[in-house]
């Protein structure tokens, strides 16, 4: 069950220096006007901070990051404490929350612990409850990437984004691991010592009995070698024990000789890849912000890992301010998203660094390997083991250089690759070739022994080009299935993704044609910018006339760009409060005109029936207009106020204009009350000149909004003459043009003071011009949005009163 | 329209349940991936280890037999 508001109770805090207490029977929705100053804002800055931890506006330098220490009232002494309590629809989630001075710290507490309001609390904070003007323009004019960080913020997309890193990494290290090994390179010499021992290259078991046989054949052995079975028994038959040691210390220095083939072949690329990382590493150290804003980033991810882990506390670690912690990691990340870009250009730079690790890694295990060969145990080994382990002292060296190198630190990394000589390398090569051959010679006369050296050194080849295709096979269907685990994840969010920014686009775009009717926008759409595989932005795009244009507010009035930002939080509203059925909207429609003010009542009237809707105001003819709209509809309407003594103080809403007149008329109190006739006059004129499309005369700025009933009457006279309208012949807009005299003058110091009876003429008129627009307070003026062009006329809302209209 | 749209969360958990159905991935593989996700470990260093892990045990295991 969705959850509203009964209670908002706030005791010494901010404009509340006592008690300000809103109740809201039956969940009521709330209008409350409030002039600028008089404390209205308190309960929005009550609201964020019972839910949020936090009072955004608040937070800067000098108050501090959440705006903690401007919530007390001021008049507050130390020993009392501010509180916000709320009060819920359903049973266990109301609570207190004080803000107290506790050793010169601001110590915050909550008066439900239980597990349902921890779990509710917790749901809440994802939620968008409040919006403020100065929020409106915020999403519609991020950066692309804010936008996207937003929207990720919103969806609860960070995991989502940090887990495609992983998988993504997960699959490179395996790319580079199958890289650095350079399996093609170990089978081809492999393959070569193969073609070497048995003349001839073999694929297969067949191949290589074969090849076997015919070596054997010519010692006339007796038997017949078909298979490996039969291969390895003609073998045995011609080894020997020592023989056999000769052929142990040859494959040992092939192990050696391959050792360092390997890293002969593999160092011009690990010198490529050490050289771009270099010179990648060089290029950002040279960006002095590039490097702080980097640093600022690796601070703020381990604050997140700390608080993840070992620190429990509800304190910041590094100042001890009292804070959820919940809600400091969901900051660090926050303002981690910001720098997108530049995490992304620290992975290319890790990642290059991983790869030149990867491949000197590799190389360096290869030749630890080759030092512990037995036959470098071995006198005439001396020279070559003295070599080989120079050879491994330099790749440990070179891989300690990378692998040490701090990717943001200023220390330079040496020019080239520190490592074995390559012509050291080349005459390693030689030597142990040498020494290799050398070493059966003595035994080369005995044909036995030649074949059985043959065959043995073909069958180690042999043996491990299968090893190593195995290993190769292996690795690549690890591979494999991570670079399909990674594409599948990748597609599923993206799905997910753009199936939310077309969601809600569609909703926006739903609202804002709702409030502003304009034909010519074809579609509003978040639209998805990326780089590759991934996600780098979001941006806002309107098609107006065919014409695709983004950013809107190149070509929005501001007007339009706040409405944008209302539909995207009411969007967002609908999409994701699944447990709060309430939301705050405080003094947004300060840049609207009188248009979009009365389409976004009924946006809110229409639309979000099923919410419990908080509205506050200073501007009284929105607050009038929204009266109106909602009389009848179980909302509250009420007013705070600026008590010197009291703070803000909650007084019964103001009285509506056209009570107010008809009661001093009863009263007999004229004082004043033609310039307050003239004024609701006005703006009922205004109101139908709106509806009925009503042509005028152009004016600048705010003259546009200053319309005298001198204009808008004839305006309408002429608007209802035009279109054959049955009002047009009604004797009222005559006697109304007559009224405007009486109440100019009356508006005035003049010498001309009306009497009690020529006032209530005026307002007999007026109320009758009235009830010619509109059948009742419930219902809506006769406008074009309730035309009927087939019958050919025009209607209230509910079609009580009803007129001809011609097209 | 945006009622149906998961959350973050969501997508996670459903992905990482349906990993082993995806087309042309190793069961082994796909295995690792969910267990360590479903032990909230899951890191490209784990992911690493796990593999590297599942190779050794196989080629000890070929070993053996030969």
């Amino acid at each position: 069950m969705a959850v509203k508001l009964k209670r908002i109770e706030l005791s010494g805090f901010r404009g509340a220096k006592k008690q300000l207490d809103v109740s809201l029977p039956a969940a009521a929705s709330l209008l409350l006007y409030g002039e600028n100053g008089s404390g209205k804002s308190s309960l929005t800055d009550g609201i964020e901070w019972f839910y949020y931890d936090r009072v955004a506006h608040l937070a800067s330098e000098e108050i501090g990051r959440n705006g903690i220490p401007a919530l007390r009232n001021r008049e507050l002494s130390d020993d009392e404490d501010a509180s916000v309590a709320i009060e819920l629809t359903k049973t266990g989630l109301s609570a207190t929350k004080t803000l107290s001075i506790e050793r010169d710290r601001h110590v915050s507490a909550c008066s439900n612990s239980s597990p349902d309001f921890e779990s509710y609390h917790a749901a809440s904070a994802a939620e968008h409850l409040l919006l403020r003007y100065r929020e409106l323009l915020q999403f519609v004019v991020f950066t692309k990437a804010e936008k996207l960080a937003e929207i990720s913020e919103i969806i609860g997309f960070g995991e989502v984004t940090k887990t495609r890193a992983t998988l993504r990494k997960a699959a490179n290290d395996l790319r580079r691991l199958e890289k650095a090994k350079g399996f093609d390179g170990q089978i081809s010499r492999q393959q070569a010592d193969l073609i070497d021992q048995l003349g001839q290259n073999v694929a297969t078991e067949e191949q290589f009995v074969a090849a076997a046989w015919d070596l054997l054949a010519p010692l006339d052995l007796g038997v017949e070698v078909q298979d490996a079975a039969s291969l390895g028994k003609a073998i045995a038959a011609i080894r020997s024990p020592a023989d056999d040691e000769i052929i142990q210390m040859e494959m040992s220095y092939g192990n050696i000789l391959g050792a360092v083939q390997a890293v002969r072949d593999r160092q011009d690329q690990c010198r490529s890849a050490y050289l771009g990382y270099r010179k990648k590493r060089e290029a950002l150290l040279k960006d002095a912000e590039k490097l702080a804003n980097l640093r600022l980033e690796k601070l703020l991810t381990e604050g997140v890992s700390v608080l993840g882990g070992a620190w429990d506390q509800d304190a910041c670690p590094l100042c001890l301010q009292s804070k959820s912690r919940a809600k400091l990691i969901e900051e660090l990340r926050s303002r981690s998203s910001d720098l997108l870009a530049l995490r992304k250009e620290r992975e290319d730079l890790e990642e290059a660094r991983s790869a030149v690790g990867s491949e000197l890694r590799e190389l360096l295990t290869t030749a630890e390997s080759a030092t512990r060969e037995h036959c470098l145990d071995a006198d005439e080994s001396v020279e070559i083991k003295a070599e080989v382990e120079r050879m491994s002292v330099a790749l440990a060296s070179a891989y300690d250089t990378v692998s040490a190198s701090r990717l943001l630190d200023s220390v330079d990394l040496p020019e080239d690759l520190p490592g074995p000589d390559m012509s050291e390398l080349e005459a390693l090569v030689s030597s142990v070739e040498a020494i290799k051959t050398a070493t059966g010679k003595r035994r080369r006369s005995d044909q036995r022994f030649v074949v059985a050296e043959k065959l043995l050194l073909a069958k180690r080849a042999y043996e491990e080009i299968a090893s190593l295709r195995a290993e190769q096979d292996v690795i690549r269907r690890q591979l494999n299935s991570m670079d399909c685990i990674y594409r599948e994840f990748v597609k599923k969010e993206r799905e997910t993704l753009s199936r939310f920014l077309d969601g809600i686009s569609t909703d926006i775009k739903d609202l804002y044609l709702f409030m502003n009717t304009d034909k010519r926008i074809e579609s509003i759409r978040l639209v998805p910018v990326g780089d590759g595989d991934e996600f780098v932005g979001v941006r806002f795009e309107m098609t107006f006339e065919g014409v695709t244009i983004s950013p809107p507010e190149m070509y929005l009035s501001e007007s339009r760009v706040n409405s944008l930002g209302i539909c995207l939080f009411l969007a967002s509203v609908k999409a994701f409060n699944k447990v709060n059925r309430f939301f705050v909207l405080d003094d947004v429609i300060a840049s609207f005109d009188t248009n979009h003010r009365l389409k976004f009542g009924q946006l809110l009237c229409e639309r979000f029936a099923d919410h419990q809707i908080l509205l506050f105001t200073h501007e009284r003819d929105w607050f009038d207009l929204m009266a109106r709209l909602v009389k009848g509809s179980g909302w509250e309407t009420k007013q705070v106020a600026w008590d010197d003594q009291e703070g803000a103080v909650l007084r019964p809403a103001p009285t509506q204009p056209k009570e107010a007149i008809a009661n001093r008329l009863a009263k007999s109190e004229t004082d004043g009350l033609g310039n307050e006739m003239r004024k609701y006059l006005e703006g009922r004129l205004k109101e139908a000149c709106l509806r009925l499309e009503v042509k005028l005369v152009f004016l600048n700025n705010d003259h546009n909004e200053d319309r005298m009933p001198g204009e808008t009457l004839p305006g309408l006279i002429s608007t209802l003459k035009r279109r054959k309208c049955g009002l047009k012949d009604e004797p009222v807009l005559k006697r109304l043009l007559a009224c405007g005299f009486v109440m100019s003058r009356a508006s005035h110091h003049s010498s001309y003071s009306p009497s009690l009876g020529d006032l209530k003429a005026v307002w007999a008129d007026i109320m009758e011009f009235e009830s010619l627009l509109v059948c009742s307070d419930k219902c809506s003026m006769i406008g074009t949005s309730n035309v009927d062009a087939a019958a050919g006329t025009i209607s209230c809302k509910c079609g009580t009163l009803k007129y001809g209209w011609a097209q | 329209m945006t009622e149906s749209v998961k959350s973050g969360q969501e997508l996670l958990d459903d992905f990482f349940a349906d990993v082993l159905g995806i087309n042309g991935v190793d069961a082994a593989t796909a295995q690792v991936v969910r267990r360590l996700y479903e032990k909230g470990k899951l890191t490209s260093t784990n992911i690493a280890n796990e593999l590297n892990s599942l190779r050794e045990a196989g080629s000890g295991r070929q070993a053996e037999e030969d």
